[in-house]
């Protein structure tokens, strides 16, 4: 009950003036209302520095303000109050006659203060947001005005090699959290003003900064604006990863399909953005969404573009195989084992008949168990402390597939087709087609254990059905095999040779398709 | 609520394995069968495989055993198999049928309409005939190195057919096809069991020839390679022997590289003359006897001499096959093929006209290459 009532009282003082009302204040003159404003705001906010100061010939009184940890404290001495309170007086005359005056606000911001980034602001509201960004704001008495200060500097990851997309050849730098880290990256490989970086603000609390990448004579406009358009549409408290966008903006949302792909590497980026890609960042987050995106493009690595392209075109074809074994291997088997045995040479029938002899279960329930098991010990793989993971893949691997077939709970053919679906899931460059299969195997194998190839047959035609019906953006998602075009699948199934890659692949809208021989199409400027 | 139970029914006939599903550990795997034909009975003698798994392997125990059953007719006979084998048998594993004579000699209606009407019954595999014991003892027989008869007799018609070029292996469906199609009669490889040694081993002997659904005769081993060579395919392989033009007790071994036969018929009033092309190339193998062979003259007397006995082969099989007026080489087919309309008239009674077809066979076998060593070998003197 003492709660009950102790809430009570809050909510009596906050009628007097909301959160709300207050931040949507002008700045006053009085510095005292000004600051009274803030400490109401920043009650409970025990991070948040006010320091006063007094400066100038009749002392101003001065406050700044910043939150600890987010500003560089170390600038904020430097360039600010040792410019105001030690250098200002050591300039007998002029310094101080610049502090006079009603030009003394604009001589403060473009005289005195020695910082880059220095901004005036009038409102309470976007005081509160630049201090929360890391910035220092100072509030003068006698002004309704304040500066602003560009002292963002946090402690964050360092550009580090992205441990998800490990590649052999290529640039090996990955995104950080810091969204100023990640457009410099961009921007120090597309050295153009063409290469835009749209910023937005989304979430209510979060405020976070979300930016749309793209070049400008190479994405088609209306897909920008589409983007652009889904985006703002977006009204949520925050945004703490790339993911909760991607599910809000996505053409479908009811499907297992991601419609746009992740990715922590600037160079991949930066290939998408010239093949009239767009990507999406967002400040606290490394991955970077890349739209639209076709589901055979999964099956691509960047690597491919930096390796020699016959190699290259040999891994992506292995990758293909990779993937349909990944995806139908255990119902392939079960359906063979179980409905098909004249499929099976008889010496190697005689083999499996051999190790099945006295396993208790049903092909199709063996092979639910091992593969219900192999991600039973892969996800606890991801999870686990790094001290204790490779224990686990030890008892897991090992000791539990050995064990179990010597119990003759499973039999080893089977423990063996697990394997290596295991294996051939991993092949897949991209984790959001990993995901697909392994949600999908487990629909092939039902449709294997209940109709043998006619099951999967069916299974593999509604997938078809599924996955055409899809679009990413407008761009059809089984692209360029559906609708088909082989110009493009010249860069799907193969790796199309760069002496031969003179058009980027076609995006519904998009203008300029040339990418070589032809600069001027580009944007570029043609060499004499 | 209509969608839940919808996806729990779907869920539901999912879960439920479909007809046809045989669990593999509730299975047996049929190697072979041989069929005999005793008293209005068919007596069924199934090969079955005990599997046995990789780390268990070696030479402990059988690696299969035989199941006998009879019926009034042959799917009849293998259910009866369930009388006393618990498990079922996946038929589609089997890889041999073996008939016994009595079988074979007896009406083919008892197997042709059954075999091809199962999907379970495989119509690559080879048939053949057992010839002086029954097939049930041919299939008891356990075969040399290979763990089982159907997989021995396999790779024995088959290697012998590339290495020794005597009889031609025929399978399920080219037996079958025989047996429907107008103007061929199917003719199958035999094997007999060799008693010779204490040891009981395969081995084949003869072609068995077939008539109007039953075996009536059969080939000795000219007969078979003049069968061989009448093939309209193409053959590679085999090896012959000719006598040695200079020295009379010395042979020559020839090996057979490839050859093809053109059989063109010629009709000519009531005398029909089967003109045969034989194109043939071959190998000089080894020689007896003593003389310098390696001239181009007693070349084109070797290639005149293989040819003769290629074509005395050929003539020898023509006979038979006339004797038994059986036409196993396919003759009225190929009639029908080249005159559709003399055929129609011939068809009724080929009986009659088989025996008297004139055969005009012209062979022109030449020696390719002599390996290693391009001059006959000499004796120190």
């Amino acid at each position: 009950m003492r709660y009950l009532g102790s809430s009570r009282k809050i909510k009596a003082k906050e009628a007097a003036a909301s959160p709300a009302e207050l931040i949507a204040q002008p700045l006053s003159a009085s510095i005292t209302e000004n600051l009274d404003t803030l400490k109401k705001l920043l009650q409970g906010c025990s991070d948040a520095v006010l320091k006063e100061f007094r400066f100038g010939p009749a002392p101003t009184t001065g406050y700044l303000i910043y939150f600890d940890g987010l500003a560089d404290r170390k600038e904020i001495e430097d360039n600010l109050l040792r410019t105001l309170l030690l250098e200002l007086n050591m300039i007998p005359k002029d310094g101080t006659a610049l502090l006079e005056g009603p030009e003394m606000f604009a001589s403060l911001q473009n005289r005195i203060l020695t910082l880059a980034e220095l901004k005036s602001l009038e409102s309470i509201e976007e005081v509160c947001h630049h201090i929360a960004s890391g910035d220092c704001v100072i509030l003068i008495d006698g002004w309704s005005k304040g500066l602003v200060a560009g002292t963002r500097s946090w402690e964050g990851r360092k550009v580090a090699s992205p441990e998800n997309e490990i590649v052999i050849f290529g640039p090996k730098e990955g995104f950080t959290e810091t969204i100023r880290f990640n457009t410099a990256l961009l921007r120090r490989r597309l050295k153009s003003t063409s290469f835009k970086i749209e910023s937005m603000v989304l979430g209510r609390i979060s405020k976070t900064d979300v930016v749309v990448c793209y070049i400008e004579n190479i994405a088609p406009p209306g897909l920008v604006e589409e983007v652009k358009k889904r985006l703002s549409k977006i009204d949520i408290d925050a945004v703490l990863d790339t993911g909760y966008i991607s599910e809000i903006i996505a053409d479908n949302r009811w499907t297992i399909f991601n419609q746009m792909e992740y990715t922590e590497k600037p160079d991949r980026v930066c290939g998408s953005l010239l093949e009239g890609r767009l990507a999406i960042m967002v400040d606290g987050s490394p991955m970077v969404l890349v739209l639209p995106i076709s589901f055979p493009q999964y099956i691509v690595s960047p690597e491919d573009y930096y390796l020699h392209f016959i190699p290259a075109s040999l891994y992506r074809l292995l990758r293909l195989v990779a993937f349909m074994m990944a995806l139908t291997l255990p119902s392939l088997y079960v359906a063979i084992i179980t409905y098909h045995h004249e499929m099976i040479p008889t010496p190697l029938l005689l083999t499996i008949a051999a190790t099945r002899q006295g396993v208790p279960f049903p092909a199709f329930v063996e092979a639910l168990i091992l593969d219900l098991t192999f991600e039973l010990l892969r996800e606890a793989g991801l999870r686990l402390p790094r001290a204790v993971g490779p224990a686990v893949s030890i008892v897991g691997a090992l000791i539990i597939g050995d064990a179990a077939v010597r119990a003759g709970l499973v039999s080893t053919p089977m423990v063996v087709i697990i394997a290596f679906t295991g294996i051939a899931s991993f092949v897949t460059p991209s984790y959001n087609a990993g995901t697909v299969i392994r949600i999908a195997r487990f629909g092939f194998l039902f449709a294997a254990g209940a109709l043998g190839f006619l099951g999967i047959t069916i299974a593999l035609i509604l997938m078809g059905l599924r996955m055409v019906s899809l679009t990413s953006f407008g761009m059809p998602y089984m692209a360029p095999i559906a609708p088909f075009n082989l110009q493009q699948m010249g860069d799907i199934i193969i790796r199309r040779p760069w002496f031969k890659n003179r058009e980027r692949p076609f995006i519904e809208g998009m203008k300029n398709q040339v990418r070589q021989s032809v600069p001027s199409e580009d944007g570029g400027v043609k060499k004499q | 609520m209509k969608r839940l139970a919808a996806a729990a029914l779907l869920i539901l006939i999912l879960l439920q394995p479909g007809c046809g599903s045989i669990e593999i550990n509730q299975a047996s795997v049929p190697i072979g069968m041989a069929l005999d034909y005793q008293a209005g009975q068919i007596h069924l003698a199934v090969q079955m495989a005990n599997p046995t798994s990789p780390e268990q392997s070696g030479g402990q125990g059988p690696r299969f055993f035989i199941l006998t059953s009879t019926g009034r007719t042959m799917i009849e006979a293998t259910r009866n198999i369930m009388l006393s084998f618990p498990r079922r048998p996946l038929w589609s594993q089997a890889g041999l049928y073996i008939f016994g004579e009595d079988f074979a000699r007896s009406d083919m209606d008892m197997f042709a309409d059954g075999v091809t009407r199962s999907r379970f019954i495989r119509k690559n595999i080879p048939i053949v005939v057992a010839h002086g014991a029954t097939a049930e003892e041919v299939i008891n027989v356990k075969p040399l190195i290979e763990p089982y008869t159907s997989t021995a007799i396999r790779d024995l018609l088959q290697t012998q057919e590339s290495q020794l070029g005597i009889y031609t292996p025929v399978t399920m469906i080219e037996f079958v096809d025989r047996l429907s199609a107008p103007g061929v009669e199917p003719v199958l490889p035999m094997i007999t069991i060799d008693r010779s040694s204490e040891k009981e081993k395969l081995l084949l002997d003869g072609m068995a020839v077939f008539k109007d659904r039953k075996m009536i005769g059969s080939l000795n081993e000219p007969e078979s390679r003049g069968y061989r060579l009448l093939s309209p395919k193409m053959i590679q392989g085999g090896l012959f022997l000719i006598r040695s033009p200079q020295d009379e007790n010395g042979w020559i071994t020839l090996e057979l590289s490839r050859s093809q036969a053109k059989i063109t018929p010629l009709l000519e009033g009531s005398q029909i003359t089967m003109q045969i092309e034989l194109k043939a190339e071959g190998n000089f193998y080894e020689q007896t006897g003593t003389g310098e062979l390696f001239s181009l003259p007693v070349f084109a007397q070797l290639n005149a001499l293989a040819s003769q006995e290629l074509e005395q082969e050929i003539r020898q099989c023509i006979g038979q096959a006339q004797t038994l007026n059986s036409d196993f080489l396919g003759w009225g087919q190929i009639i029908q093929a080249s005159h559709p309309q003399p055929w129609k008239e011939l068809e009724p009674v080929w009986d009659q006209v088989f025996p008297n077809i004139q055969a005009d066979v012209k062979v022109d076998f030449k020696i390719r290459r002599s390996y290693l060593t391009d001059t006959s070998f000499t004796f120190r003197e």
